[in-house]
């Protein structure tokens, strides 16, 4: 390889070459042409995933719920007020003619049945504003506050807040969802204008899908010029030369988008967590980049030619940088065996963009270093490094105990500190609190004390099963028992709405709040329910289409994975042991999805953090041709892994799936620190130096300090990502780059001391 | 909302037949003579269908979901009665399915005020009056709402002469009708009746933002006492949400001469 860059490098032709060579790599660029990016928070799911699959049949046999939801403040504390009811009321009006809303629900239209004398009136709760007076206000007030389908639900227990929900159609496309949410805000802000009490967020399936919007325009306008500008800076800064500068971007932005090429190429769309690939593979690339033109800069230095200092360069840094490449791809590859399809592709794309990073900084690199014939400053040895270095090898040398010690016992404090850590995700949690969306979210969380909804499909398994009287007791006491959880804050079904219909066809007797005594009388007490039924709203939403099964929704407080897991483990063992009748036909929902995708994807995690750590651990042996050094380089390694995690669990209680994929991801990155400083290590060692641990960190310490300090601002920067996921892959990974350059400078230098000085001991 | 499960039928009907008249071939030169024009095709189709006293008939309801696929059937039983001067009167009895048989929509319809309403569920033995005043909800989870089954009342538009257009072999005139009532769900009604007996055929309706949503259509007219046509089959079709109901009649029986007390709520409880 070496010598076929060499004798291109010798063509009289290179200049020739050089354009051809970046004429391949644009065609397989422009497959970037192809790319699309996919909205939809699904893609996190595999399409035969079994949680996805139940969800879709639950879709299937309900209806899919496609929505916006307003949630109405009152500042100061009430909403029922006339003012807050005639905005609410004229809200309501108004979202019904918003663009391809379906159906609006809100307190105003909510169907009051009741008895007035002989007869039974059903009608919205306020039909015109026109009627607000304070009677009508205290009588709308008494209703609601005392309705087990109002309170806790469509309006808050405090009274503060009121939830207003845009049953949408199935959007055609991005476009009309971004053109819905705005048609939405626009109505909020004009209503918040009018009427100053109110503070209006918006939720929902189009505000999720708009924000994901929102995040990736924020990361084009923002991330990405930030990323190039930090990048390009800090290049500047190591080289002082314009021109080594510009080559460098050349070659980093070239790696990014090839591999966005190759998978443009291949068909895949870019998503939320794909779309962090690019900076990924910047921050990688630009390790290579600068390697070689240090190289280069040092030798140049020294009196060679460009072309000579080139070649020695390339010679120099041809196997480490082959190396770490390696071992980062391993790193990538093996997030393959997630159970997260945008984790896998991460892995891919990536993998693809460290190798063609590889190609381009050992040929293309080399040939337009020579064709500009770049002028290159003098190498420069920043001060503080060698002092860095000095500090550093003095301290491993005289107290490599302590230093050893200490550094186990906090890996044995961050590990115990790990354990403490809950796991948790929902579709929320994608974007971070500067959006609308989530600042909207959490107010309706906190209100409601609403985190998460479970759906349960109960199965009569007959036609028209759900309306005997042993179905729907078993569905009563499904409810009663749910409702004994604390982290449960609202049941909802058609037993409330059967009770209170039955009791008001009684004349109001409130004896007869109960369930019905037949199926006659249960079908027929829906289809009279069924008549008054607003518009656009049907029982296929509560029932499936033969009556065999129907679905009871359940809030739950905003509660980790584990809690929410357990308690649909709790259901489904009551329906095994308690239920005579209904059977449990799902249990899903959207946080059900995350929470199970958590469950299922540990064992996919360990197997991949495994084969990483395999993978590379081989490659190690292999290129140091030594069994002890390659386990060794190991130790280094996990550890600031487990650091990172247990700074993580200092700052959050709780952490996303994403922590999977990081693992993995990092494990090849930092790894390639060790590889530099054990291969030095080892000349040292044949060489017969007197303190090898120390030569080693003087002739590398300049080089992975600068690449550790390029990797973590790289990644810090991504920390800046309007995707939470991405955002908290760059923390994650630029705390564990600074954490595996200490432990490198101290950790490593100190465990061989202790090794040599045990070795001393005993011959 | 309003509760009108006899409406069902009854408003099949009076929406295919409000609109009658007599044909005018040639187009209207200014928009006052469309506006006259509309409104006389109008008030012929309204005199066209009046006098044909009282009828019974069978219907089946189909509710069809995005894919075609028959979710829910329901049929029952219906009587009719003309009333002169006010809307009409329906009794409308649930045949299927098993579980609903014997429950009883009665509604008189009133041009001036809300409809009167009564429904009897036989597994409590109990008849309700229901008041109610919406008009935009569904009828019976199908897409026909209570406002396109009600009996239209002439008054309540105002319309206008489009073009004629000939669909399925009938040359038609296409009238636009916009409803005077704020509580309607719909901005505008396109209707298109023929020129030979003013039969309704189609009706395109337009909702708040003035987007065509749903598709009104009746099909297989027979006439009945040798003037009055009644169609064999009406179905709604929703364009936002792509689902679709059909109601297909049979048994159309224009010799029973019913009277008021075949229509007053006391008849609810009789088996």
């Amino acid at each position: 390889m070496v010598g076929f860059v060499k004798k291109l490098l010798q063509s009289p032709r290179r200049g020739v070459i050089c354009f051809l060579l970046a004429l391949c790599a644009l065609v397989v660029c422009s497959g970037v042409t192809r790319l699309g990016f996919d909205n939809d928070p699904r893609v996190y799911f595999s399409k035969d995933n079994p949680d996805l699959v139940a969800f879709e049949d639950f879709e299937e046999t309900y209806k899919r719920d496609d929505t916006i939801f307003f949630v109405v403040q009152s500042k100061s504390g009430s909403i029922f007020k006339i003012e807050n009811l005639r905005a609410i009321w004229e809200l309501t009006d108004k979202a019904w003619g918003m663009e391809n809303a379906e159906r609006v629900d809100s307190l105003v239209n909510f169907m009051q049945v009741s008895t007035v004398g002989e007869d039974l009136r059903i009608e919205e709760l306020l039909l015109e504003p026109e009627l607000l007076s304070q009677e009508k206000l205290s009588d709308i007030k008494s209703y609601a506050t005392n309705h087990p389908s109002i309170i806790g639900r469509l309006v808050s227990t405090d009274s503060a807040t009121t939830l207003l929900k845009v049953t949408m159609l199935e959007p055609e496309g991005g476009e009309q969802v971004l053109r819905c949410y705005k048609e939405a805000d626009v109505l909020a802000k004009m209503m918040e204008k009018k009427y100053p009490d109110l503070k209006i967020g918006i939720t929902g399936t189009y505000a999720i899908a708009n924000t994901f919007h929102m995040a990736g325009v924020k990361d084009a306008t923002s991330l990405f010029p930030l990323m190039f500008g930090v990048m390009f800076l800090i290049t500047w800064m190591i080289l002082r030369s314009l021109m080594a500068t510009v080559i460098v971007n050349i070659v980093l932005v070239l790696s990014s988008v090839t591999a966005l090429g190759v998978f443009g190429w291949l068909g895949f769309p870019l998503n939320s967590t794909t779309a962090s690939a690019p900076i990924v593979i910047l921050v990688i690339a630009v390790a290579d980049s600068i390697h070689m033109f240090r190289g280069v800069q040092r030798y140049a230095g020294q009196g060679s030619s460009l072309y000579d200092a080139v070649v020695l360069s390339l010679e120099k840094n041809f196997l480490p940088i082959f190396v770490t490449s390696l071992t980062t791809i391993f790193g990538f590859l093996s997030l393959g065996f997630s159970e997260v399809p945008p984790f896998r592709e991460l892995g891919y794309l990536s993998a693809i963009g460290v190798a063609a990073a590889f190609l381009y900084s050992v040929v293309l690199l080399p040939l337009l270093t020579v064709c500009f014939g770049v002028k290159l400053s003098n190498h420069k040895e920043f001060k503080w490094i060698a002092g860095l270095l000095n500090f550093s090898t003095s301290l491993s040398r005289s107290y490599f105990r302590q230093v050893t010690l200490v550094t186990l016992v906090i890996t044995a404090l961050a590990l115990y500190g790990i354990s403490g850590l809950r796991i948790g995700d929902k579709n929320s949690d994608f974007f971070g609190m500067e959006f609308p969306f989530r600042q909207a979210v959490e107010m309706q969380e906190k209100a409601f004390k609403a985190g998460h909804e479970i759906e349960f499909s109960l199965d009569a398994r007959e036609e028209s099963g759900v309306f005997s009287p042993a179905f729907l007791e078993d569905m009563e006491r499904f409810q009663s028992m749910l409702a004994t959880h604390s982290i449960v804050s609202h049941t909802e079904s058609i037993v409330t709405v059967l009770k209170e219909l039955r009791m008001n066809m009684n004349g109001g007797d409130p004896a007869s709040y109960a369930l019905p005594a037949s199926s006659e009388e249960a079908a027929q007490l829906m289809l009279l329910y069924e008549t008054s039924l607003p518009q656009g709203r049907d029982l296929n939403l509560q029932l499936s289409s033969d009556r065999s099964k129907t679905r009871v929704s359940v809030v739950v407080d905003n509660v980790y994975t584990d809690e929410l897991i357990s308690l649909i483990g709790h259901s489904e063992k009551w329906f095994l042991v308690e239920a005579k009748h209904a059977r449990l036909d799902a249990s899903t929902g959207q946080s059900v999805l995350w929470s199970k995708l958590y469950e299922r994807n540990t064992v996919a995690m360990l197997r991949s953090i495994l084969v990483a750590l395999l993978s590379i651990t081989i490659t190690l042996i292999i290129v140091m041709r030594s069994f002890r050094l390659g386990l060794l380089s190991l130790i280094p390694n996990i550890s600031p892994i487990i650091f990172t995690f247990g700074v993580w669990c200092l700052l959050y209680d709780k952490i996303g799936i994403i922590a999977s994929a990081v693992v993995a991801m990092m494990l090849g990155i930092i790894v390639d620190d060790t590889v530099h400083l054990l291969v030095q290590y080892k000349n040292a060692l044949q060489k017969g130096e007197a303190d090898p641990v120390s030569v080693a960190i003087f002739k590398v310490g300049d080089s992975i300090i600068t690449t550790s300090i390029i990797l973590a601002s790289g990644f810090f920067c991504l920390g800046f990502s309007g995707f939470q996921l991405n955002a908290h892959t760059g923390i994650l990974s630029a705390t564990t780059v600074i954490s595996a350059l200490v432990l490198d400078l101290l950790f490593l230098p100190s465990i061989l001391y202790w090794f040599a000085n045990f070795q001393e001991k005993s011959t | 909302m309003k509760v009108s499960f006899l409406s069902l039928v009854l408003s099949c009907f009076l929406l295919a037949f409000a609109v009658n008249v007599a044909a005018r071939e040639s187009m209207p030169a200014t928009k006052d003579s469309a506006v006259q024009k509309g409104m006389g095709i109008a008030k012929r189709a309204e005199a066209r269908d009046s006098g044909f006293g009282s009828y019974s008939a069978k219907a089946k309801m189909e509710l069809k979901n995005k894919k075609g696929k028959v979710t829910t059937t329901r049929t029952f039983d219906f009587k009719f009665k003309e009333v002169p001067g006010d809307a009409d009167k329906a009794l409308t009895a649930f045949l299927s399915p098993a579980n609903v048989k014997g429950t009883v929509l009665l509604t008189h319809g009133h041009k001036s005020r809300d409809d009167d309403q009564w429904i009897y569920l036989p597994a409590l033995k109990r008849d309700k009056r229901i008041l109610s005043s919406g008009q935009t909800g569904s009828f019976l989870g199908s897409e026909f709402s209570f406002e396109d089954m009600r009996s239209p009342v002439i008054e309540k538009y105002t319309y206008r002469f489009i073009r004629t257009e000939k669909i399925r072999g009938f040359d038609c005139f296409v009238v636009e009708r916009i409803p005077l009532d704020k509580k309607s769900g719909y901005k505008k009604q396109l209707v298109w009746l023929d020129k030979a007996e003013l039969r309704l055929h189609k009706i395109e309706f337009f909702d708040r933002r003035m987007k065509h949503s749903k598709t009104f259509e009746a099909k297989g007219y027979k006439a009945y006492k040798s003037k009055y046509w009644r169609p064999m089959s009406i179905s709604m079709s929703n364009l936002k949400n792509g689902r679709s109901t059909l109601i297909t009649y049979s048994g159309y029986n224009f010799k029973l001469e019913l009277s008021d007390t075949d229509f007053h709520k006391s008849v609810l409880k009789r088996p």
